[in-house]
């Protein structure tokens, strides 16, 4: 299973567990670390500050991989195309790259989210709970 | 922050937001980097183009010539010769690779606005992409130990493409609890 962390200053990971049980154990103690004020990083004090979790939500595959064969409806991308012109249209003439751009936008597997929220494309099949929400 | 005098590319990364120290470190672009300027940018093919989105991994193999990285290096669970390893691949302990649009600006992890450095020998333009977080790690992970990072795409590991790499400051090992974080920083000139 894949966790995607999304930490309290809006940092986002994407981590692999064998169980929620072993994710609850990982997530926590990094969790512990920042509540005590510790590093990111045992070894490595320039790693920086440990972060306090926000939120910790389950995916079945790597969420990356939703749009990663960059096949698409084709509705889909007759319908971005439409946009794309009507938005930078100046006359009768539109510039190609631009809607080019936003063809390829398309297969992204990324959103522009808020901080706490994913920053996915895949619907999460769950969410993982533990301490850190107390 | 890591260099590389080269008439081709260049690529900086900073390996920690918190680091108070800068060190040149080594750099490699791969094959299929210069292939899609010559075949995508260049010649607007349709089959040799970038992915979806990129990916970034943390590997067990330095950059280097010999038995480390080569421009026409491949990702591989064998260590040999010119292979890179990833960590994780028989042990993820929380390791899966990052993500980093394919963007600017836009999405929650993306490219920076690029600036130009006018330097004769070793100017260009680069760009910063936003900072990944790796773990938290449950455990060691095997295997373990992270001489570089590397801009790649899918997340299958130890498959896709390799686009560019850099020697992480030091030899990373993580253990449960642990999380790392890279910025990495492309200069083409």
């Amino acid at each position: 299973m894949f966790y995607e962390i999304i930490f309290e200053t809006g940092n986002h990971s994407v981590a692999q567990y064998g169980s929620d049980e072993e994710a609850r154990d990982a997530i926590l103690s990094h969790h512990n670390r920042a509540l005590k004020g510790e590093k990111a990083q045992a070894t490595n004090q320039e790693m920086g500050p440990a972060e306090r979790v926000k939120k910790v939500l389950k995916y079945d595959s790597h969420p990356v991989d939703y749009t990663a064969s960059q096949a698409a409806v084709a509705s889909d991308v007759s319908a971005a195309v439409e946009e794309a012109i009507n938005e930078n249209k100046i006359g009768d003439l539109v510039s190609v790259p631009e809607v080019a751009a936003a063809v390829r936008e398309i297969s992204s597997p990324l959103v522009d989210s808020g901080p706490h929220e994913s920053n996915y494309k895949m619907p999460e099949s769950g969410e993982l709970t533990g301490d850190w929400n107390e | 922050m890591i260099g590389m005098n080269d008439p081709g590319m260049h690529f900086h990364h900073r390996e920690v937001e918190f680091e108070t120290h800068r060190e040149m470190k080594a750099v490699i672009a791969f094959q299929r980097m210069s292939q899609l300027v010559t075949d995508y940018v260049m010649g607007n093919s349709g089959s040799i183009t970038p992915p979806a989105s990129w990916t970034i991994a943390l590997s067990t193999t330095a950059v280097g010539s010999g038995s480390n990285m080569m421009r026409n290096s491949i990702w591989s669970a064998t260590v040999s010769g010119s292979n890179v390893n990833e960590i994780g691949s028989s042990t993820a302990n929380g390791y899966a690779r990052q993500t980093i649009a394919k963007s600017i600006n836009q999405a929650g992890i993306d490219w920076g606005t690029s600036t130009f450095d006018n330097t004769f020998s070793t100017g260009g333009q680069s760009t910063t992409a936003d900072q990944v977080t790796f773990g938290a790690f449950s455990g060691a992970p095997s295997p373990n130990g992270a001489n570089s990072w590397v801009l790649t795409d899918g997340s299958t590991l130890n498959a896709g493409q390799l686009y560019f790499a850099g020697d992480t400051a030091a030899l990373r090992t993580f253990a449960n609890g642990d999380t790392e974080k890279v910025t990495p920083t492309l200069k083409a000139g």
